[in-house]
C-alpha cells in the first residue's frame, strides 16, 4: 500500500490538492478530503484494470468527494437554518481567504469568491482547464463529460463567472460612492 | 476597478491564481490514512454483533416457515419448490431487455425467485395469482423475460404526495388480453392505500394502442375534468412515457380535447405529446408500508453511469426516497462493451435486504445507460441465489405486481 500511495502522491498530489482547495475553499477540509480521497482509491487499488489513466481516476474520485462534501455542507446548512443570520457573515469575510489569496488585488479575490457561485460542474471545469491546465480531452476524461460538454460547461462557466465578477464590482461600487 | 471584464482577462487571472500547497508532511498523510483505515477496519467489526440479533430472528422466522410449509396441502409445496428451485437457470436464458410488445409473442415473465420451469402452466399461475406468491416477490423488485405466455403490462403511478413517478408492471400469468383491456382498467390493478402510492384517474379515458404505428390515443369523454395541481400535469406526460415507451411508442394523441375549447390543465389546448424515453437515471428506493419500490430519479440529468450510482448512496428524506447503495459503499466501476463491471470490497451480508436491493437497483440503472448486463465483483460469489461468477443481464422491469 505504501508503494502505491507514494506513487500517487509523488505524482499527483500537488495539483489533486490544488483541485479541492479550490473546489471547498476550506485548508482544513481540503486536507482532511485528500487523505479520504487517498483511502477510497488505495481501498479499491487492487481492482484498478488501468483502463484509464490513474491521474483520471484520482480526480475522478476527489470530484465525487468534493461532490459528496458540498451534499453534507448542504444538509448540515438547512439543519443550522436559523445560525445563518448570526454566522453568515463569517462566510465572506476576508479573514477567512487562505493567505495566498488574500495577498491578491481585490478583482483577483473577487474572481475567487465569485467562482463559488458558479455550478459544481462549471467550477470543475473552470479549476481543472484554467488553473490547473488540463487540456479539453484531460478534463472530459476526468470529468467523465464528453468533449462537448466540457467546451459548454466552460463557456457557460466563463460566462457566469464573468457577470458574477462584474454584478461584484457594481455592487462594490455603488457601496463605495454611497 | 472597470465594470466590464474581458474575457481574456479573466482567463489570465484564473492561470495567475496561486498554488495552494499542502503543508501536510507526505509521511503524515500516509499514517493518517492508515489510522483511518483503521478505525473503518475497527468500526466493521465492532459492528458485527449487531448482526446477531437479525441472525436469530432469521433462525426463529425460518423454523415457523419450515412448519407453515409442512402444514400446507403438497401440491402447492411442490409448485413453490419448483419457484424456489430454479433459480440459477433463470437468467442464464435472460433475453435482452427491450422486449417491445410482448402481449402475444408468448414471453414468460418472472421474478427472480419465480421459476422458468417447464412445467409452470395454469397451476402454477394459480400459485403466483395467490396472495402468497407476493410474499415471495417481496424481496425482488425487478422483472425478467422468458419465453411463455405471461403478458407484461408496463404502468406508472405516482408516490403518495404526487411528487414523482414510480414505474410499476402488471404481471399476468394467464395472459392472452390485448393490452388495450388491461390499460382500460390500468386503475384496478393496484390498492393506493397498500401500496402508499397515488393513482393518475385514467379510469374514464380509454386507450386505442397502434403499436405498428408507434401510437397511442387516449381517448377523453366530453366531459372529463383534467385534475387541478400543477403536480398532476407536470407529471402527467412522464406517466405516459414510463407507461408506453417500453413499447416503443413514439406519440400519444389526446382527442377529442384538441377539439374542444377546453384547457388540458397547464397545457392548454394541445394534440399530443412525443414520447420521452428515460435514459441515464438512477434507481432509489421508496419506501411504501410493506414493500419498498424502485424508482428512478425524474431527469434524465447524469452524464455517466458513475454519477448515477453515486447518487444511489444518498437519502431524501422529504421525498421519502432511500438510498439503494449502502452509503458507506466504495465501489468502482468499468465497462467491457456493452457489460458494466462492478467491483467493490465492501463487506455486506448476501442475503441481506439491502444486497438485493443494491445489486438489483444497480442492474437496472444500468440498463437505463444501455448495458446489457453487469459484471458484479464483490467478496461473495452468490447473494440470494444471483449467481455473481456470472454476469447477470438487466431486467426488463421493475417493482412486479402480479395481477388476476
Amino acid at each position: 500500500m505504501r508503494t502505491a500511495f507514494e506513487e500517487l502522491y509523488d505524482n499527483y498530489h500537488k495539483d489533486l490538492f490544488q483541485f479541492l482547495i479550490y473546489m471547498v475553499k476550506d485548508k482544513q477540509q481540503a486536507e482532511d478530503l485528500v487523505q479520504e480521497v487517498y483511502i477510497k482509491v488505495l481501498h479499491s487499488y487492487d481492482t484498478f484494470k488501468g483502463e484509464s489513466s490513474p491521474k483520471t481516476w484520482l480526480f475522478s474520485v476527489a470530484r465525487h468527494v468534493a461532490i459528496d462534501f458540498f451534499r453534507k455542507q448542504k444538509r448540515k446548512r438547512v439543519l443550522d437554518f436559523f445560525d445563518w443570520g448570526e454566522k453568515g457573515h463569517l462566510i465572506s469575510d476576508d479573514n477567512n481567504l487562505p493567505e495566498e489569496i488574500a495577498i491578491l488585488n481585490d478583482e483577483m479575490k473577487l474572481v475567487y469568491t465569485c467562482l463559488d457561485k458558479c455550478s459544481i460542474d462549471q467550477k470543475s471545469v473552470i479549476i481543472l482547464r484554467y488553473i490547473q491546465s488540463f487540456t479539453i480531452q484531460e478534463t472530459a476524461d476526468t470529468l467523465g463529460f464528453s468533449v462537448s460538454k466540457v467546451k459548454t460547461t466552460q463557456h457557460r462557466g466563463m460566462k457566469a463567472l464573468k457577470s458574477l465578477v462584474e454584478d461584484a464590482t457594481r455592487k462594490e461600487d455603488v457601496g463605495y460612492e454611497s | 476597478m472597470s465594470r466590464k471584464l474581458d474575457e481574456d482577462r479573466l482567463k489570465s487571472m484564473l492561470k495567475d491564481m496561486p498554488v495552494m500547497e499542502d503543508e501536510q508532511d507526505k509521511d503524515r498523510i500516509f499514517n493518517q490514512i492508515l489510522l483511518k483505515l483503521d478505525e473503518n477496519n475497527q468500526k466493521r467489526s465492532k459492528k458485527r454483533p449487531i448482526w446477531l440479533v437479525p441472525s436469530l430472528a432469521s433462525l426463529v422466522v425460518i423454523f415457523l416457515l419450515v412448519f407453515l410449509f409442512q402444514s400446507l396441502p403438497n401440491d402447492y409445496m411442490s409448485q413453490n419448490n419448483d419457484m424456489l428451485g430454479n433459480s440459477e437457470a433463470e437468467y442464464s436464458t435472460q433475453e435482452s431487455a427491450d422486449t417491445g410488445l410482448s402481449t402475444n409473442d408468448g414471453d414468460e415473465i418472472s421474478t427472480f425467485d419465480e421459476a422458468g420451469s417447464e412445467e409452470s402452466s395454469s397451476e402454477e399461475a394459480k400459485v403466483e395469482d395467490n396472495i402468497n406468491s407476493r410474499n415471495f416477490d417481496r424481496n425482488s423488485n425487478i422483472v425478467y423475460d422468458q419465453n411463455s405466455t405471461t403478458t407484461v403490462i408496463y404502468s406508472a403511478v405516482m408516490d403518495y404526495n404526487a411528487n414523482f413517478v414510480i414505474p410499476v408492471t402488471f404481471i399476468d400469468t394467464s395472459g392472452s388480453n390485448e393490452l388495450e383491456n388491461y390499460y382500460n382498467k390500468i386503475n384496478t390493478y393496484i390498492d393506493e392505500n397498500a401500496w402508499n402510492v397515488t393513482q393518475f384517474p385514467f379510469d374514464d379515458i380509454s386507450f386505442d394502442i397502434k403499436t405498428e404505428e408507434n401510437l397511442v390515443i387516449l381517448d377523453f369523454p366530453d366531459n372529463y375534468q383534467f385534475p387541478e395541481g400543477s403536480t398532476y400535469a407536470n407529471l402527467f406526460d412522464k406517466l405516459l412515457s414510463t407507461m408506453f415507451a417500453p413499447y416503443q411508442i413514439s406519440n400519444i394523441l389526446l382527442v377529442p380535447y384538441n377539439s374542444n375549447d377546453e384547457d388540458f390543465g397547464m397545457y392548454g389546448n394541445i394534440d399530443g405529446f412525443t414520447v420521452t424515453k428515460q435514459e441515464n437515471q438512477s434507481y432509489r428506493l421508496y419506501q411504501s408500508e410493506s414493500e419498498d419500490m424502485l424508482v428512478p430519479s425524474m431527469l434524465n440529468e447524469y452524464d455517466n453511469v458513475e454519477d448515477a450510482l453515486w447518487e444511489m448512496k444518498t437519502n431524501d428524506r422529504d421525498l421519502n426516497l432511500q438510498a439503494s447503495i449502502p452509503q458507506n459503499m466504495e465501489f468502482l466501476i468499468d465497462r467491457n462493451g456493452d457489460q458494466l463491471i462492478f467491483t467493490s470490497n465492501n463487506k455486506l451480508e448476501p442475503t441481506s435486504q439491502d444486497s438485493i436491493n443494491m445489486l438489483e437497483a444497480v442492474l437496472v440503472t444500468a440498463r437505463s445507460f444501455g448495458y446489457s448486463s453487469v459484471q458484479f465483483n464483490l467478496p461473495f460469489d452468490e447473494a440470494w441465489g444471483y449467481d455473481l461468477t456470472e454476469p447477470i443481464p438487466v431486467p426488463i422491469g421493475v417493482n412486479p405486481i402480479y395481477i388476476n
